[in-house]
């Protein structure tokens, strides 16, 4: 008999009764059925974030949090304001350290909450129209493992869309109890907030895998697919002459209803639909003909540009402005979920013909739809029935309006105060007054499309518009490609790399994740992934950082998408998908321990994060991370023991947690064939840390590869690579090599002549390499 | 515009702010109390700073006459040795901060903490919350920026300043320390 601690659910083998003997009964209260899954439970499942907080806590204590606060001062209520600068306390007793990691939770909660949220978004419409008995299929024959993270997380094997319901029941109350510590007088211990951003990440990790496994199971998305079709990207890529749709969001449905209305109507040749975000990633890939334009920071320039005759909004990085700019191109908005309502009438209820009636005359300027199919009928018609009269409208200036509107700048600066990317632009202004708009035009790139300079402006100069203008050209000529999100990583690709993973011999698997914006995030994120798979790193990405990818091409014209395979395996560029297909990038690791190294996984959090912790030489880079969902997919990796480099602007996320590396007693481990402490060096160095420049995060990323089981020859490589990139960047040789050696067998051979002469002055000292655990409890017994 | 607020408009962060180098003996000064000072040089130096010459002569004359270390964040040292400058160490500028904060720490060359921190060439924001970390894990320390923009997370900043008087001021700093030796 199992009983499943949250939900009760028993099996009987066989009962006695007045009534007789009952064989095989199952009993479920709760929607989870005991099932085939034979795996012996773990110690922590569905783990409440106190059952994890000594496997944090021993995370937290080599990787300490470095606060850097954003603002000394706590408004949170009305005790406050409370300064908390200087060692002073809040009025309830907080210090700034405690302070501080409380509203990283406080992002964390938010992070987390809108993926959990937006899965139940979803779940709750796929049951609505699959069915709760819909299986859960992400990869055919090529996936077991169909939800490792819920697995080692909740212990349980969910097999159709109901079971996923109950896992979704499990985050929410967890959610609601790590923000209820952010509240005044609960918690006031800095380490234990940072424990609980652990666990909102980890809950956060669930809601993703729940997302994304749900969707791939019931919309015919690739089903981990490595050879996913290439999809168009890119502005340019725009057949105006049909009436075009843009979505914008991460929640996909509203936009499979235009595609499936389309589809039944014979429409589909008739219509262009692109988006932008993450509904345009799953959008490609329900229908690779659908066009990606680009990431988040490319919707003003696209609306802008007068393009889109409609605008369908769902939730998550959808700017609060779009309703204003839709008017001003005269283009519908068409809101599709409560996350949202953009202050539009619910028309859910009411006639489609109505609707349209009312869009297309201009009766109303949007409407809220909570209903995808219905937005699906409202959306194409609308469109269609609007193209003309609206075709014409667009708010970049033209070549002579570009010319009055710069003449007018007095040079204030005042743009350029309020720059996110703090780009020269009243400089750039004045050139184009004076009438060469060059350097304006050189902009675009660096530009992350905010507007704010706009509102600085007092001379009302529209400045990121007359950007737009001097660039047109660039803008409207931009084709990309992107293949499309396979989802998933098949077993046999984890059963074929794990060993040269775990041994080092792959030097690492890099992820490129969350938002690409910030000055060059683009062009910086594209380069970056294309040094790393052409260095035989597995390259995976999501979401934006995925597109940014492939806005890049080579000297040859390829995109990185053409240039490199799209296989789980050394230089490959693997996109598995949106935002929520992260989870498969947290999964991989994880399946690397259960599938490779044959550990349980059920129920069994410590166990598994230890061992990724200690074998898995896997890093993300955030680089242009900015949003509160991003902080709680980083701290999702963290907890695994993945760390995550973040760009310049990542730190004002406000607490770095970062290891030393000149402290050798942080740096030891128990060798789990002897129990033996033992020195390992600092492998990884750091859990979260901000870089300056990609040559900062690469270097970087190369060294945190580093694990303490690395194999002498998969060290070496590593070495060989973190070692040629540091001298390619800096143009001298890193000087803590010493500390990464642990027998000669260590040194790159084509590097020894370099490297014995800094290892002679500095001194280290050969040391074996261990079997490594952080857990006592993984210690082997003497007889074993 | 104002020189003692913030350079990025929004940039507001608490009760107490920088005081603005209003002459170069306030450097001078701050120099000849300071036992162990150190420089920390960002990126953005290449573009703002190197080539204007001022700020390479202020470091050069620091790192010579009174031997301040020069710690190269990312590829800035690159750069800096090709200015003639000679760079301590090079290492990450959170990393920096996180030993900064550490009263334990004994410094790049083992011989104790630093009293006073320059700070020039890290992109606005960055170097903000670098501050902010400094003010709140190490308030004995003292931090200055060298770079045109008002700084209100340090001990002390140039207020928002033109090119050219802020490389008079520079200029006037670097003859303090050569003709003076502060
Ligand atoms: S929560 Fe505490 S620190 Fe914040 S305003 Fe209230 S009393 Fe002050
Ligand atoms: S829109 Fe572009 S130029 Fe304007 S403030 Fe934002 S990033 Fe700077
Ligand atoms: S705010 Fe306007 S007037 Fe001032 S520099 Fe910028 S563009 Fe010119």
């Amino acid at each position: 008999m199992t009983v499943n601690r949250k939900n009760v659910s028993i099996t009987l083998g066989e009962a006695k009764t007045a009534a007789g003997t009952l064989r095989d009964l199952k009993v479920s209260i709760g929607s989870v059925r005991e099932n085939q899954w034979n795996e012996e439970q773990g110690p922590t499942p569905f783990p409440a974030h106190t059952d994890l907080r000594t496997w944090d806590r021993m995370l937290l204590s080599r990787y300490k949090p470095l606060y850097l606060p954003f603002c000394d001062l706590c408004c949170l209520c009305t005790y406050g304001k409370c300064d908390l600068s200087g060692g002073k306390k809040g009025a309830c007793g907080i210090r700034m350290e405690a302070q501080q990691s409380r509203i990283v939770l406080l992002a964390a909660c938010i992070g987390a909450a809108t993926h959990v949220s937006h899965a139940r978004h979803l779940i709750t419409h796929l049951i609505d129209t699959y069915g709760r008995r819909k299986p859960i299929n992400i990869g055919d024959a090529s996936i077991d493992t169909e939800a490792p993270i819920i697995r080692l997380v909740c212990g349980i094997k969910p097999e159709t869309l109901g079971d996923l319901k109950i896992v979704l029941d499990y985050c929410e109350r967890q959610i609601t109890e790590l923000l209820a510590a952010a509240h005044t007088g609960q918690e006031g211990d800095a380490i234990d907030f940072e424990s609980k951003v652990f666990h909102a990440g980890t809950m956060d990790h669930v809601g993703l895998e729940v997302a994304d496994i749900a969707q791939i199971s019931s919309f015919s998305f690739p089903k981990a697919d490595p050879d996913a079709s290439l999809v168009e990207l890119g502005l340019g890529t725009v057949d105006s002459t049909k009436p075009v749709i843009l979505v914008v969001g991460h929640n996909v449905p509203p936009a499979i209803g235009i595609i499936d209305y389309a589809r039944e109507q014979n429409l589909s040749g008739s219509i262009e639909i692109t988006g932008i975000c993450c509904t345009a990633i799953d959008l490609t890939r329900y229908d690779p003909t659908a066009r990606i334009i680009g990431p988040i920071s490319w919707q003003l320039r696209y609306i802008r540009s007068g393009l889109p005759d409609l605008i369908v909004v769902d939730e998550q990085c959808v700017r609060a402005d779009l309703l204003d700019e839709a008017q001003k191109i005269h283009a519908p908005l068409i809101a599709t979920s409560s996350m949202n309502c953009s202050g539009l009438p619910d028309r859910t209820g009411d006639d489609p013909e109505e609707i349209i009636a009312d869009l297309v005359s201009g009766k109303t300027p949007g409407v809220l739809i909570l209903d995808p199919e219905k937005v699906g009928e409202v959306v194409v018609r609308t469109a269609m029935a609007v193209m003309e009269q609206r075709r014409g409208f667009r708010t970049i200036p033209t070549p002579e309006e570009l010319f009055e509107l710069a003449k007018r700048c007095s040079g204030c600066q005042e743009c350029m105060r309020v720059c996110p990317a703090g780009m020269p632009l009243a400089i750039a202004m004045q050139q184009a007054g004076n009438g060469d708009p060059a350097a304006l035009a050189s902009l675009y790139d660096t530009c992350i499309g905010c507007g704010k300079c706009e509102d600085a402006c007092t001379k009302e100069i529209p400045v990121h518009s007359v950007i737009l203008a001097a660039s047109d050209e660039t803008m409207q000529s931009e084709r990309f490609n992107i293949r499309a999100g396979r989802g998933a990583i098949q077993d046999i690709e984890i059963r074929e790399v794990g060993g040269p993973i775990v041994l080092g011999e792959i030097p690492g698997i890099i992820a490129f994740v969350g938002c690409a914006n910030y000055e060059n995030g683009v062009a910086e994120v594209a380069e970056m992934a294309r040094e790393f798979a052409r260095r035989r790193y597995i390259v995976v990405t999501s979401g934006c950082s995925a597109m940014a990818i492939g806005m890049h091409r080579n000297e040859d014209g390829q995109t990185p998408y053409e240039e490199f395979h799209g296989r789980f395996d050394a230089g490959g560029i693997v996109n598995v998908g949106s935002c929520v297909s992260n989870a498969h990038i947290a999964g991989a690791t994880i399946k690397i321990a259960s599938i490779f190294a044959k550990r349980k996984l059920r129920g069994n959090y410590e166990e598994i994060a230890d061992y990724v912790y200690n074998r898995v030489g896997a890093v993300g880079i955030a680089w242009g991370a900015m949003s509160q969902k991003a902080a709680a997919i980083a701290a999702g990796f963290w907890r695994l023991g993945i760390p995550v480099i973040v760009g310049p602007h990542g730190s004002k996320y406000r607490r770095m947690l970062l290891g030393r590396r000149d402290k050798p007693e942080d740096w030891l481990v128990y060798d789990s064939r002897t129990g033996e402490k033992v020195e390992v060096g600092p492998v990884p160095e750091h859990l979260f840390i901000a870089a300056e420049t990609p040559e900062e995060a690469m270097t970087l990323a190369a060294k945190l590869c580093m694990r303490p089981n690395d194999t002498s020859r998969g060290r070496s490589m590593k070495l060989t690579n973190y070692i040629d990139l540091y001298k390619r960047l800096y143009n001298q040789m890193p000087d803590d090599i010493n500390l990464f050696v642990r027998s000669p067998a260590d040194i790159p051979v084509t590097m020894k002549e370099q490297i014995l002469p800094i290892l002679e002055q500095k001194g280290y000292h050969e040391h074996p390499i261990p079997n490594p655990t952080l857990l006592k409890s993984q210690i082997r017994t003497v007889k074993e | 515009m104002a020189g003692d607020d913030a350079w990025m408009r929004a940039e507001m962060g608490g009760t107490s702010r920088a005081s603005v180098i209003g002459k170069p003996e306030v450097v001078g000064a701050l120099l000849k109390r300071a036992k162990r000072p150190l420089f920390i040089v960002g990126h953005e130096v290449t573009a703002t700073g190197l080539a204007s010459g001022p700020l390479t002569r202020f470091m050069k004359a620091g790192s010579t006459i009174r031997h301040i270390p020069v710690i190269a964040t990312s590829s800035t040292a690159r750069d800096l040795i090709a200015e003639g400058i000679q760079v301590a160490a090079i290492m990450g500028s959170m990393e920096i901060i996180d030993r900064l904060r550490d009263p334990e720490w004994k410094g790049f060359d083992g011989q104790g903490s630093y009293d006073l921190i320059f700070l020039a060439g890290l992109p606005y924001q960055f170097c903000w919350t670098l501050l902010s970390g400094l003010r709140n894990g190490a308030p004995a320390l003292k931090t200055v920026t060298l770079d045109p923009k008002y700084h209100p997370h340090a001990s002390w900043s140039f207020g928002n300043m033109a090119t050219g008087p802020w490389q008079e001021q520079l200029q006037a700093i670097t003859a303090l320390l050569e003709e003076k030796h502060v």
